[in-house]
């Protein structure tokens, strides 16, 4: 049974307006968070999305790997020599390369990365693919990415009206015959795919041979780790067999450690939970300011300063609980915004939510170091006999 | 008979505000003792170091110089947990009555119980109880879900006086304490003081300007310039 008196929560809806601008200053540090974590988790997420889908449980790659944008090759034979472990299905070769993409209107060239895909056999999985095998298979063309920059020129546009949309890749006379959805990421502002065999027009000097990445399918029964492990065994130094999701990961810590991008990206986050502790901080300075003749009130009555820090800490606690919603709400809403603009992977998820919640509960509470006990010093100096007229 | 304790007992007492060029004595060489059941009445012009002297008693100021002990215990170099344990067994009653305005006038009484462990562990409907029996006694029992800002002058300081009456403290220290209310109100106040240091024991020691209540004072002490003259 509750015995005290929640003087927290009666302290905050004694005034109903004044709580409603707590609210929405907690909000705003809040989405102010969630803006920076959405950017910067969305431009990690997106350099995700191709190896996302891979069509396959597992990514033979060169160890000189680094990431999908640069990477290394190996020869086609050593992927072959994955088809006869037990439990491997298939095989799909991916090369990958850049080049400069040609606006015909512009003149402009636009660098654009070519993923060359075995239209039998796809390595990628966008429906579109398979729906278009036939166009890929066609001399010069080229699949065209619906996400890729307007520097490219009317693509869109020019194939929706049913018009050929023709242009030069490397000097190279290139006609795009489809449309697919895959996503940016760093490497180019184009994505484009084709067959192996215009891959290799576009690439003439290099190895046909070669190949950057290998997806492997496995057999429904196989154990993909057992799989795996055997495999990194059996194909040496030179090569590296991972799970897409650990592919994932390695590209996003490569933008995160050997990229600006991770020390910009983290500052953003590091700024807005900078400027949402300060907001926060504010908010409590100013509630503790507006009841300080009550806590001394308090303390001359014998209430500890454990007592009344206490109460400031449960009314963070409460401000940070009501505004976690609405600045869920909000940011959902902005993420949209920023999706449909950037075409970058904004999206709320769980962890997101919880982390934020806990930094704004931790930022209002303070353990030691937080806003609130930086709020709370006032209270700590306060002198009881204050509370007396001299 | 045995001789009883004083529940206050000053010796020597002088303190001082300031520092340096600023330092300025308040106190100076009191000595008084306030036995359990006593009224004593503190009088003097302002600025003569009443109020001092009586948040001094109270705990709410160390002792800088002399001896002062409540409860047979010396304020002087007694730490700060100490001081805040010895408060509790305090009642005060300030001046301003300093009632909590987001609290209704049981909330208000009720933060005077909740501060005593004995009390809070009896829970909410025996504090309840004991809140509603204490404002009857002093007045507005029937505005018991009454906010401050709903209640006159008059009835903020009854709430306040059962705020500090309700743990039945062995030390009432009250600064004015009647001066908001009117001839009726203020003598009723000072007989339920009365009664109390008769039938509880309990010791008052109170700041007044109110010549009317003199008479129930068992002592009358009076300070000028900081300086105790009985």
């Amino acid at each position: 049974m509750i015995k005290r008196t929640p003087i927290a929560w009666l302290q905050l809806s004694h005034r109903p307006l004044r709580l409603a601008a707590a609210l929405a200053g907690v909000g705003f540090a809040n989405v102010l968070v969630f803006f920076q974590l959405g950017l910067s988790g969305g431009l990690y997420d997106s350099q995700k999305r191709p190896i996302q889908q891979f069509n396959g449980t597992l990514a033979v790659i060169p160890r000189r790997y680094t990431n999908f944008g640069e990477p290394a090759g190996f020869p086609r034979s050593r992927l072959t020599q994955v088809l006869g472990f037990q439990g491997v299905r298939g095989v799909s070769p991916l090369q990958l390369g850049k080049l400069q993409w040609l606006n015909p209107e512009t003149q402009a060239s636009t660098q654009a990365l070519v993923m060359g895909v075995d239209p039998g056999n796809p390595a990628l999985m966008p429906s579109e693919i398979g729906a278009q095998r036939s166009s890929l298979q066609l001399q010069g063309g080229v699949l065209f990415d619906k996400a890729s920059k307007d520097s490219a020129g009317p693509v869109k546009t020019r194939l929706k009206q049913g018009q050929p949309f023709t242009t030069e890749l490397n000097g190279q006379r290139t006609s795009v015959s489809g449309l697919f959805q895959l996503g940016l990421t760093f490497a180019a502002d184009i994505n484009l795919i084709t067959s192996t065999s215009n891959f290799q027009s576009l690439f003439p000097d290099r190895d046909p041979d070669e190949i950057q990445i290998g997806v492997v399918q496995l057999q429904s029964d196989a154990d993909s780790s057992d799989v795996q492990s055997r495999l990194n065994e059996v194909l040496g130094p030179s090569l590296q067999v991972l799970s897409i999701e650990e592919l994932q990961q390695r590209e996003v810590e490569h933008w995160k450690r050997n990229t600006s991008f991770g020390l910009i990206f983290g500052l953003g986050v590091l700024v807005g939970f900078s400027v949402g502790g300060i907001v926060v901080y504010q908010i409590l300075y100013s509630e503790v300011g507006e009841h300080i003749s009550e806590y001394a009130t308090m303390k001359a009555m014998g209430y500890d300063d454990r007592f009344v820090v206490l109460i400031i800490i449960q009314e963070s606690i409460i401000l940070a609980s009501l505004a976690i919603l609405p600045s869920l709400i909000v940011s959902a809403l902005l993420y949209r915004v920023l999706m449909q603009a950037t075409g970058l992977l904004v999206v709320m998820s769980f962890s997101r939510a919880a982390l934020v919640f806990t930094m704004t509960l931790l930022l209002c509470s303070g353990s030691g170091s937080g806003s609130g006990w930086l709020a709370t010093a006032k209270l700590r100096r306060l002198d009881p006999a204050d509370v007396f007229r001299a | 008979m045995t001789e009883q304790k004083p529940l206050v007992e000053i010796k020597d007492l002088n303190h001082w505000f300031g520092d340096g060029d600023q330092r300025k004595q308040v106190l100076r060489s009191i000595n008084l003792t306030v036995q359990p059941g006593e009224i004593t009445i503190l009088l003097g012009p302002s600025g003569s170091g009443k109020t001092t002297l009586l948040t001094m008693v109270g705990g709410l100021r160390s002792a800088q110089n002399g001896s002062l002990r409540i409860f047979n215990e010396e304020l002087r170099q007694t730490s700060k947990t100490n001081l805040t344990r010895l408060r509790r067994k305090v009642g005060f009653i300030f001046q301003a009555h300093n009632l909590m305005p987001y609290l209704n006038s049981q909330q208000n009484v009720r933060l005077g119980l909740e501060v005593v462990p004995e009390w809070l562990e009896q829970g909410r409907a025996a504090m309840n109880h004991r809140c509603n029996e204490v404002l009857g006694q002093v007045g507005p029992g029937e505005r018991i879900d009454y906010f401050p800002s709903k209640l006159s002058g008059g009835q903020k300081q009854r709430v306040a006086i059962a705020r500090a009456l309700a743990a039945s403290p062995q030390l009432l220290l009250a600064d004015e304490p009647i001066a908001a209310l009117d001839k009726d109100s203020g003598r009723d106040v000072v007989d339920l003081f009365r009664t109390l240091a008769r039938d509880n024991k309990t010791a008052i020691v109170m700041v007044t300007h109110d010549n009317k209540i003199l008479d129930i004072a068992d002592r009358i002490v009076k300070l000028e310039q900081g300086s105790l003259v009985e």
